[in-house]
C-alpha cells in the first residue's frame, strides 16, 4: 500500500515533466506577404517608417537646415547656438539629427527590401490580387529609389542595400554615389512599370517614379561625375524632360495655395507623393516642432525660421503674393494669453534671433485650439507645382520654347505674373527659376538639393554670398548666420559616426 | 529470544543503536554508569553486547560524536533498541548547495555564507543590501536615495558582454526571475525613457535565515545554463521544536541627501547670463543690485525697463531634496513539535525617498511549514506574498535636457523672473517643481512565491525521492503621468503611460538523493534529478495623451483622446528541460570529490543548438585530518580545494532565432485622418544562436585556527566565457540597430581573500574583525571582428574591436564612451585627451578653435581634431573591491560596523559636460566653470571661455575632462544595539534597542552624486557611466526588537 502511494507520487512527478521546447511567439512570419490584406499592411509599414520622427521630422530639419535659407533658436536664442553654428551655417558636424535621419531612412529601405524579397512579381497581372501585389512591390521600389536619392544627395557615397540584411550580412561598404544613382534609376523604372493604382487613394501612382526620374536626370545633367560617360548634359536634360512630361497633365494645381498646407485638403489633385498622417497614428510631430511658439494651445517649438533676407527677396519680387502669408508667420496672438506675438518683419528691431526672422508656417498646426503634440497634416513630398517648375527649368536648358508657359501655369494660381527675369536670357531664366522654387516650395524638402544641384560655385554665388554679402543690406552679425564658403564642408554631410563605429567595412 | 537470567547474577544486555533515520550506527561507545573502565562498542550494523556485573549500576550511557548522549536504565531489560538523537551543537554544519545540502566539511567549491543578523535584516528593504561588502568578489551597486530603484549584483567581475550579469536567485529551491525583469517602457511621450526598478522587491530580508553565494563552476554547474553569473541561494527561516516564539520589530529612519552638486547661485547666474548677452551682442537680461536680481525688459527701441519686483532665486537641489521619515514593522511567530514546525511572519514597510513624492510601501506575509506526514513522507511548504507600491522610484528619465528630473534639478536656472517668457522653448519649460508636483510614477507590484516538496524515504537505506514544485507569480502595473506643467505633459496636454508585467514561472523538480556513510570511511551524497522550468512573461504597453481633464492623473486613461501607443502585448516565454546529477564522495574525511553535470534544453535556441551539457569536477583535501598537520596542533580546519566546470548562459530574449514580422507599435495614417495597422519586419533573426559557455577553474584554501581566533579563505580563479551572447549594435544602414549573436570570448582572472579574526571571545566581551578583498582582471580574449584601424595615441593599430552604445538620446553625451577591444580589459573609455585651454599667445591653435577653447591633444599631429585623435582616457574596471566589518560586544552592548569600497575604477561623469563648460546656454553651471572661465583679460588653463561650444567636439567623442576616479570607501552601516535586561519582566524574552546609520561617510574624490553608479545597470554596452544618476542618501535609524 505504501509502495502504491510512492508509485503514484513518482508517476505524477514524471508526467509533469512532459515538456515542449518549441517557441510560440505572438508575431507573424514572412507568409504575411502572401495575403493581400497583410501585404498591404506591410506596404503601410514601409510608409510608416518614412513618417517616423527620425525619417520625417529630421528630414525636414536637415534638408532645410542645410539649405542656407534657415536659422533656428533651437537650443539657444542666439546665432551661436549649436545648430546655427553648425548645420545652418553649412558647417555640418556629427549631429544627432543627421544620424537619426540616416537610421530612419535606412529602416524604410529595409522594409522595402523585405517586401521586394518576399513578394513575387506577376508578369501580366490579371486578377485584382496580382495587380495589388504588383502595385505594392512597385511602391517598394519607388520608396527605395526615393530614399537613396535623398541619402546620396546629402551624404554622397553610401552603403547601398538592395537585399535584406541577415545574420551573415550586416556590414556593407560604401558605394560610389554614381553607383547609387544607377540603382535609383533602375528602381524607379521598375516602380514605374509596376505601380498600377490598385492601392487607391493616398498612395503614389506610376507618375511619382517618373517625377523622381526627372529629378534624378536633372541632377545628373549638372553633375558630370555622376552620370554615364557616354551621355552628355543635354541628353540628361532631354531624359528629364521625357520623364517629367509623362507626369504633365496627370495632375492639376489646386486653386487655393494655402489649402495645400492644411489637413482639410489632403490627397488633392496636386499631390503626387504624399505621406498619410493622422493624429491617432501618433507619428507626426511636425506641428510640435515647426508651429510658431505659442501659436497653438499645447507647447511647441517653432524651430524653423526662414532667413529674413530670403523673406525680403520674396516680398520684393511679388509684393502681394498670397504665398507669403501661407509660407511665413510673423504676427499672431498667443494661444493662451492672447498677447501679440511678433517677429520680423512685423517688428523690425531684430534684437535677437527669435525676433529677427519669420517662422516657416507650412508645417504648422493651423488649429489654434489644438492641444496635443501630434497633428494630422499630411506630408506632401512631391506636388505638381514642383513638376511644372522642373519642366520650366528643363525647357529653359533645352530651349524648347515651353519654359515660360510652365512658370505661368504655377503663378496664375496665385494671381502673379512671371517676374522680369523669366523674360531675360537663358541664364536670367535660370536664376529666376531657382528663386521661383523657393517662392513656391521653400521648406518642402528640396531646397538643399536645388541649391547645390548646379555645383559649389553656383551654390556659393546664388545662395551663400547673397546672404553673407552686401547684397543683404539687413545682415546683422548678432542675429544672422554667416554661411560657410568652404567647399569641403558645405556640400555634404559627414557619414554618421555611429555608422562608422559599427560598420566593419567603413573606415571614416 | 527469551531473556536469560544467569545464576552468577551478571546481566548481559544486547541491542541495536541507530541514528535518527533508523540506520545502524557503528562504533557507538557504550559505558556503564560510574564504571569508566568497562564498556563496549557497536559493530558495523549498530549491534552491541555488554555484560554488567552485579555491583554495576544498571544504567548504560550511549555516546557518539554528533549525537546526544543517552542514559538508559536497564534494570528491567536485556534487549535495547536505541535511537540516538542528533546533537545540533555537535553536528557538522550543513550548507545549502544547488539542489541539495551537504556537510560543510565536504564542500569542494567556492561558497560564501552570508549570515543575516536580525538588526541588519530589519534595516534593509531588499536582498542585495545584505550582500554588499559582506562577501569577497561580490560587488553590489545600489542607490539608497530612491527606494525600489534598480540594483546590480556582480559576482567575480563581468562575465559576459551582454550586460545583464546578475546572478541567479534561488529562494528555498525556487528560481526567481532575474533582478533585471521589469515592465517595458510604454513610449509615446517623445524621447522619454524609463529605467528599470528593482526586480528583487518582495523578498523580505527579515525572513532570510541564510544566504549562500556560489561562485565557482563546481558549485554552480548544477544550475547549468543559468549558473554562469553565480548563484545566490536564499534559505528562509523555519520554526524550532518547542513552544511558540514570537518576535516583533519596529524601525524608524530618517533619510537625507548625502551630497549635492555645486552650481551657481542666483547672483552668479545672473552675472553669467549678462556677461554672455554682452558677448553675443544682446542686451543684459538681469539687473544685479544689492537688493537682489531683477529682470530687465526692452522696448522695441531698445530702452530697458527694470522690474520693480526682485526675481525669485532658488537653489533647486535644496528645494527638491528633503529629509524623509520611514517606518518598518514586522512580526513573526514560530514553533514546532516532534512532527513538524512552522514559521509565520508579516511585515509592513513604509519607505520615503529624498524627493517628496518618492516612496515605497510594501506589505508581506510568509508561512513556512514542515510536517512529517508519516515515518517516510515529509512535507515542506513555503508560501509568501508581497505587495509593493512605489512612486517615483527611479527619479524620472535618464536622458538629456529637461526630460530628466535629476538633470533638471542640477541644471535648471536658479533665477525666475516674470519678464522672461518661460513657455514655448524646448529648453525653457518644465521647471524642476513640475517633477515633484505634477508627475507620478506609480508602480504596484504583487508577488507570490510558493513551493511545496514531498520527500519520500525509499526502501534502500539513505535513498530518498523528492518531488518539489515551486513557482513565482509577479504582476506589476506601472503608470507614469505627466501633468501640464511638465515638459512632456505640456507637449501632449497631459500624458499617461501604462505598462504592465505579468510574469509567471514554475519549476517541477524530481530528485533521487542518496546520502550514506559506509564503514565510516566512505561518505556519499548524491543527487540525480529531472527538472522542467517554465517562465511565461507577458508585458503590455499603452500610452495616451491630450486629457480633457488631468484631475484623475493615472487613474483614468479614458479621459485622454489621443492614443499614442495602442495597447500592445509583448510576450517572452521560455521553457527549460534539464537532467542533472551530482556526486559528492568523501574518503576517510580527508579526500573529497564532487562531480556534477547538467543537460539543459532551452526553447530560445533552434532545434540543432537547443541542448547544452555542463559538467564539473572538484577535489578537496582535508589536510587538517592528516597526521602531519594534526601534529602541528594549529588548524581546526585546513582544506585545499580545486575545481573545474563549465556553465552556460542563455540570457538573451526569447524568439531571437525567428524573424519577427509584426507590429512595431506605430500606425500609419489614412486619407481622412484615420489609422491603419502596419506590419513590419522588426529584427534580424539569428537562427545560429547558441549557448554562451563559461569555463572556470578555481583553487581555494580554507583555514581555521585551533581556537577559532583566525579563519579565512583564499580563492584563485580563472574563467573564460566563449560564444559570448550579445545584442550587438550593427550599422543602421542595415535597417536595424542590433542583432543577437554569439561572438568572441572573454576571461576573468582573480584572487579573493576573506579573513576573520576573533581575538577575544568571552561571554561578556567579544571582538570580531572580518575583511574581504577581491582582485579581478577582465580581458577580452577574442572578438571575431575583422581587424581594422584603431587609433591609440595617434597611431593606427590593427585591432579587433567594437564600440559601446551611445549614451544619451539627446545632443549631449551622445557618442559611445566604451570600447571593447580584443586583448584589452572590457569597456575601456575611449575619447579625446585634453591639455588645458588655448591661450591668446598660443601659436599651435588647431583649425576652428580659438583662444579660450579646450585644447584637445592632436594625437596624430595632423592639425585637425577628429575621431582619429581618440585614445584611451580611462578604465571603468576596478582594481579591487573590498569590504570589512567590525563587530564588538560588551555585555549587553553590541556594535557592528560595515565598510565597503571599490578601488581603481574611472567614471565618465556626463553631468560635467554641461556643468563644467560655460557654454552660454540658459542652464546653470558650476561656480568654477564661470568664475574661473578663461577670459581674454584673465586667462586660465582650467575652464574654457564663456560661450565655448561643447557640441562639435563632444559629438566626436567624450573628452577626458569628464573622466574621474571612481574609487571610494564607504561606511555602509553602523549599528549600536543594547539588550535591555528583561529577566524580571515575564512578558519579554528579549528587548533589544538599537540605533544605526547607513551611508554615513563616503571617502571619494568623485565629484558626482554617488560613485556607486547606477545608470545603465543592465546595459553591457555602457559601463562606468554616470548620466543623471540619482543622489544617494544617508539614513539614521532607530529600531526595537522584541522577543516574547
Amino acid at each position: 500500500m505504501k509502495n502504491l502511494k510512492f508509485i503514484i507520487v513518482i508517476i505524477f512527478g514524471i508526467l509533469t515533466n512532459s515538456c515542449n521546447l518549441d517557441e510560440d511567439p505572438i508575431f507573424l512570419d514572412q507568409t504575411m506577404y502572401d495575403n493581400p490584406q497583410s501585404a498591404k499592411a506591410a506596404l503601410d509599414g514601409i510608409y510608416e517608417r518614412l513618417t517616423t520622427y527620425d525619417s520625417m521630422e529630421r528630414r525636414y530639419w536637415i534638408n532645410n537646415g542645410f539649405s542656407g535659407l534657415f536659422i533656428t533658436h533651437r537650443q539657444g536664442n542666439n546665432v551661436n547656438n549649436p545648430h546655427n553654428r553648425n548645420l545652418m551655417a553649412l558647417k555640418p558636424v556629427q549631429d544627432l539629427d543627421s544620424e537619426r535621419f540616416w537610421r530612419g531612412v535606412y529602416a524604410a529601405i529595409a522594409q522595402a527590401n523585405a517586401a521586394i524579397k518576399n513578394i513575387s512579381i506577376t508578369e501580366n497581372p490579371t486578377t485584382s490580387d496580382e495587380l495589388l501585389f504588383n502595385d505594392i512591390i512597385g511602391q517598394a521600389y519607388f520608396v527605395r529609389a526615393w530614399a537613396y536619392f535623398d541619402l546620396t544627395r546629402l551624404f554622397k557615397d553610401i552603403p547601398l542595400w538592395t537585399e535584406l540584411s541577415d545574420q551573415d550580412n550586416i556590414n556593407k561598404a560604401k558605394s560610389l554615389s554614381k553607383e547609387v544613382y544607377a540603382q535609383i534609376i533602375s528602381d524607379a523604372e521598375v516602380a514605374a512599370s509596376l505601380i498600377n493604382g490598385s492601392t487607391g487613394l493616398g498612395y503614389p501612382k506610376q507618375y511619382a517614379p517618373n517625377m523622381l526620374l526627372a529629378k534624378v536626370y536633372m541632377t545628373l545633367a549638372t553633375n558630370s561625375e555622376l552620370r554615364n560617360e557616354s551621355m552628355s548634359e543635354m541628353d540628361y536634360w532631354q531624359m528629364a524632360y521625357d520623364e517629367a512630361n509623362k507626369v504633365y497633365g496627370q495632375y492639376s494645381l489646386v486653386s487655393d495655395y494655402s489649402s495645400i498646407f492644411t489637413d482639410s485638403n489632403e490627397n488633392n489633385s496636386e499631390s503626387i507623393f504624399e505621406l498619410q498622417t493622422s493624429q491617432d497614428a501618433s507619428n507626426s510631430q511636425m506641428g510640435r516642432n515647426y508651429t510658431p511658439n505659442n501659436y497653438k494651445m499645447s507647447q511647441n517649438f517653432g524651430w524653423l525660421r526662414v532667413n529674413a533676407d530670403i523673406f525680403e527677396i520674396h516680398r520684393a519680387m511679388y509684393p502681394n503674393d498670397p504665398r507669403i502669408d501661407a509660407t511665413y508667420m510673423y504676427d499672431y496672438t498667443h494661444a493662451r494669453t492672447g498677447a501679440p506675438q511678433r517677429t520680423y518683419p512685423a517688428i523690425t528691431t531684430r534684437r535677437n534671433v527669435r525676433a529677427s526672422h519669420p517662422f516657416l508656417f507650412k508645417f504648422a498646426e493651423k488649429d489654434k485650439t489644438h492641444s496635443n503634440q501630434f497633428n494630422s497634416q499630411n506630408i506632401v513630398v512631391y506636388r505638381y507645382a514642383d513638376l511644372l517648375l522642373m519642366l520650366a527649368e528643363i525647357s529653359n536648358e533645352l530651349q524648347n520654347g515651353q519654359q515660360l508657359s510652365f512658370v505661368t501655369e504655377v503663378l496664375n494660381r496665385v494671381g502673379m505674373t512671371p517676374q522680369v527675369g523669366f523674360y531675360g536670357s537663358q541664364d536670367d531664366f535660370r536664376k529666376a527659376i531657382m528663386n521661383e522654387y523657393r517662392f513656391e516650395l521653400i521648406g518642402e524638402g528640396e531646397d538643399s538639393h536645388n541649391n547645390r544641384r548646379r555645383g559649389f560655385d553656383y551654390f556659393l554665388n546664388n545662395t551663400i554670398l547673397i546672404h553673407n554679402n552686401n547684397s543683404n543690406p539687413g545682415f546683422k552679425p548678432s542675429v544672422d548666420i554667416l554661411l560657410s564658403t568652404d567647399p569641403t564642408e558645405t556640400m555634404s554631410l559627414p557619414i554618421p559616426q555611429i555608422e562608422i563605429n559599427t560598420n566593419e567595412l567603413i573606415d571614416g | 529470544m527469551l531473556p536469560t537470567i544467569l545464576l552468577s547474577q551478571s546481566k548481559v544486555i544486547t541491542g541495536n543503536v541507530t541514528d535518527d533515520t533508523g540506520e545502524g550506527l557503528p562504533g557507538v561507545t557504550i559505558q556503564i554508569k560510574n564504571s569508566p573502565k568497562s564498556g563496549a562498542l557497536t559493530d558495523f550494523d549498530g549491534n552491541f553486547k555488554i555484560t554488567l556485573s552485579p555491583e554495576d549500576e544498571k544504567v548504560l550511557i550511549f555516546s557518539y560524536l554528533g549525537f546526544k548522549r543517552q542514559e538508559i536504565n536497564v534494570s528491567n531489560s536485556s534487549f535495547l533498541k536505541i535511537q540516538l538523537e542528533t546533537d545540533a551543537t555537535q553536528l557538522d554544519e550543513v550548507v545549502v548547495v544547488g539542489y541539495g545540502s551537504i556537510l560543510k566539511k565536504d564542500v569542494t567549491g567556492a561558497l560564501v555564507s552570508v549570515k543575516v543578523k536580525d538588526n541588519v535584516a530589519n534595516q534593509s528593504f531588499s536582498v542585495d543590501q545584505l550582500l554588499q561588502g559582506r562577501a569577497a568578489g561580490v560587488q553590489v551597486t545600489q542607490n539608497a536615495g530612491s527606494p525600489g530603484s534598480g540594483i546590480s549584483v556582480k559576482i567575480r567581475g563581468t562575465n559576459s558582454l551582454r550586460g545583464n550579469n546578475e546572478p541567479l536567485y534561488v529562494i528555498d529551491g525556487v528560481i526567481i526571475s532575474s533582478a533585471g525583469e521589469d515592465v517595458l517602457a510604454a513610449g509615446g511621450v517623445g524621447n522619454s525613457g524609463q529605467e528599470n526598478q528593482n526586480g528583487l522587491n518582495g523578498i523580505n530580508p527579515r525572513d532570510i535565515e541564510s544566504i549562500q553565494i556560489l561562485k565557482d563552476a563546481s558549485a554552480t554547474a548544477i544550475y547549468g545554463s543559468r549558473g554562469a553569473n553565480g548563484v545566490v541561494l536564499i534559505t528562509t527561516k523555519k520554526g524550532e521544536k518547542g513552544k511558540v516564539k514570537m518576535s516583533s520589530f519596529i524601525t524608524n529612519s530618517i533619510r537625507s541627501i548625502d551630497k549635492t552638486y555645486d552650481v551657481l547661485d542666483g547672483v552668479g547666474y545672473a552675472n553669467y547670463q549678462n556677461e554672455l548677452a554682452l558677448l553675443n551682442g544682446n542686451n543684459p537680461r538681469f539687473d544685479v543690485g544689492a537688493s537682489g536680481v531683477f529682470g530687465v525688459t526692452y522696448d522695441p527701441a531698445g530702452n530697458p525697463t527694470v522690474s520693480d519686483t526682485p526675481a525669485q532665486i532658488l537653489n533647486w537641489q535644496d528645494e527638491l531634496y528633503r529629509q524623509s521619515f520611514s517606518t518598518k514593522v514586522g512580526f513573526t511567530a514560530s514553533g514546532g513539535s516532534d512532527n513538524g514546525n512552522y514559521y509565520i511572519s508579516a511585515g509592513f514597510d513604509d519607505q520615503k525617498g529624498i524627493v517628496s513624492n518618492s516612496s515605497l510601501k510594501s506589505t508581506d506575509v510568509r508561512i513556512n511549514l514542515n510536517q512529517d506526514l508519516s515515518d517516510k513522507l515529509k512535507l515542506r511548504a513555503r508560501v509568501s506574498a508581497s505587495f509593493n507600491d512605489t512612486n517615483f522610484a527611479e527619479s524620472g528619465d535618464l536622458i538629456g535636457a529637461n526630460q530628466s528630473f535629476v538633470r533638471n534639478s542640477i541644471l535648471f536656472r536658479p533665477v525666475l523672473t516674470g519678464e522672461i517668457e518661460d513657455f514655448g522653448d524646448d529648453l525653457e519649460s518644465g521647471n524642476p517643481y513640475s517633477w515633484v508636483n505634477d508627475f507620478l510614477d506609480v508602480s504596484k507590484e504583487k508577488r507570490y512565491i510558493a513551493s511545496i516538496g514531498l520527500t519520500y524515504k525509499l526502501p534502500l537505506k539513505g535513498l530518498t525521492y523528492q518531488i518539489k514544485a515551486g513557482g513565482n507569480i509577479r504582476t506589476k502595473d506601472r503608470r507614469r503621468f505627466y501633468g501640464l506643467t511638465t515638459w512632456q505633459g505640456a507637449l501632449g496636454n497631459g500624458a499617461l503611460q501604462i505598462s504592465t508585467l505579468n510574469a509567471k514561472s514554475y519549476q517541477i523538480n524530481n530528485f533521487l538523493r542518496f546520502n550514506r556513510t559506509f564503514n565510516r570511511k566512505h561518505r556519499i551524497n548524491a543527487t540525480a534529478g529531472i527538472t522542467y522550468d517554465v517562465r511565461n512573461v507577458e508585458n503590455s504597453i499603452y500610452a495616451v495623451e491630450d486629457f480633457v481633464t488631468t484631475e484623475l492623473t493615472i487613474q483614468q486613461p479614458f479621459l485622454a483622446s489621443v492614443i499614442t501607443q495602442p495597447l500592445r502585448f509583448l510576450k517572452s516565454d521560455q521553457q527549460i528541460f534539464s537532467v542533472l546529477g551530482r556526486l559528492n564522495y568523501t574518503y576517510n574525511n580527508k579526500y573529497i570529490l564532487t562531480a556534477s553535470f547538467r543537460r539543459d534544453g532551452v526553447s530560445k535556441f533552434a532545434k540543432n543548438n537547443r541542448f547544452g551539457f555542463f559538467p564539473s569536477f572538484a577535489l578537496a583535501w582535508r589536510m587538517d585530518n592528516e597526521n602531519f598537520i594534526k601534529n602541528l596542533n594549529i588548524f581546526e580546519n585546513l582544506k585545499l580545494r580545486a575545481g573545474w566546470g563549465q556553465i552556460g548562459n542563455h540570457g538573451v530574449r526569447a524568439y531571437g532565432t525567428l524573424s519577427d514580422y509584426g507590429i512595431n507599435g506605430q500606425l500609419y495614417g489614412t486619407p481622412g485622418n484615420g489609422t491603419s495597422v502596419v506590419l513590419t519586419l522588426n529584427n534580424i533573426a539569428n537562427p545560429n544562436l547558441t549557448w554562451e559557455t563559461t569555463e572556470q577553474l578555481n583553487l581555494g584554501l580554507d583555514f581555521e585556527s585551533k581556537n577559532n581566533r583566525v579563519s579565512g579563505s583564499i580563492d584563485l580563479y580563472d574563467k573564460t566565457t566563449k560564444n559570448l551572447l550579445q545584442n550587438t549594435p550593427i550599422p543602421t544602414s542595415s535597417g536595424f540597430s542590433n542583432i543577437l549573436i554569439n561572438r568572441g570570448s572573454m576571461s576573468n582572472k582573480g584572487i579573493e581573500v576573506a579573513l576573520n579574526f576573533n581575538p577575544i571571545s568571552t561571554d561578556d566581551f567579544d571582538l570580531n574583525i572580518g575583511g574581504n578583498i577581491a582582485f579581478n582582471k577582465t580581458r577580452i580574449e577574442e572578438l571575431g571582428i575583422p581587424l581594422k584601424d584603431f587609433y591609440i595615441d595617434g597611431v593606427a593599430e590593427q585591432r579587433s574591436y567594437y564600440y559601446g552604445a551611445q549614451i544619451s538620446r539627446g545632443q549631449y553625451f551622445r557618442t559611445p564612451v566604451n570600447v571593447f577591444i580584443e586583448g584589452e580589459e572590457t569597456s575601456l573609455f575611449y575619447g579625446l585627451q585634453t591639455n588645458g585651454i588655448y591661450q591668446t599667445d598660443d601659436t599651435d591653435i588647431v583649425d576652428g578653435a580659438q583662444p579660450g577653447d579646450v585644447r584637445f591633444v592632436d594625437q596624430n599631429e595632423d592639425g585637425v581634431i577628429d575621431i582619429l585623435d581618440r585614445t584611451f582616457i580611462g578604465n571603468p574596471n576596478p582594481d579591487f573591491v573590498y569590504g570589512f566589518n567590525l563587530n564588538f560586544k560588551y555585555k549587553r552592548f553590541t556594535t557592528n560596523l560595515l565598510f565597503n569600497g571599490v578601488y581603481g575604477n574611472d567614471i565618465a561623469n556626463g553631468n560635467l559636460i554641461k556643468l563644467n563648460n560655460a557654454e552660454g546656454l540658459q542652464t546653470n553651471i558650476s561656480p568654477n566653470a564661470y568664475n574661473n572661465a578663461w577670459r581674454p583679460d584673465a586667462q586660465t588653463n582650467l575652464y574654457p571661455r564663456i560661450g565655448y561650444e561643447v557640441i562639435p567636439n563632444q559629438s566626436l567623442a567624450v573628452s577626458d575632462r569628464i573622466i574621474e576616479d571612481g574609487s571610494f570607501l564607504r561606511l555602509n552601516n553602523v549599528t549600536l544595539s543594547y539588550d535591555i535586561p528583561v529577566d524580571k519582566i515575564k512578558m519579554f524574552e528579549r528587548f533589544n534597542i538599537y540605533v544605526a546609520g547607513q551611508n554615513l561617510v563616503t571617502w571619494t574624490s568623485y565629484s558626482g552624486y554617488n560613485p556607486e553608479v547606477s545608470s545603465f545597470l543592465n546595459n553591457g554596452l555602457i559601463n562606468g557611466v554616470d548620466w543623471n544618476g540619482a543622489p544617494n542618501a544617508k539614513t539614521f535609524l532607530l529600531g526595537i526588537n522584541i522577543n516574547f
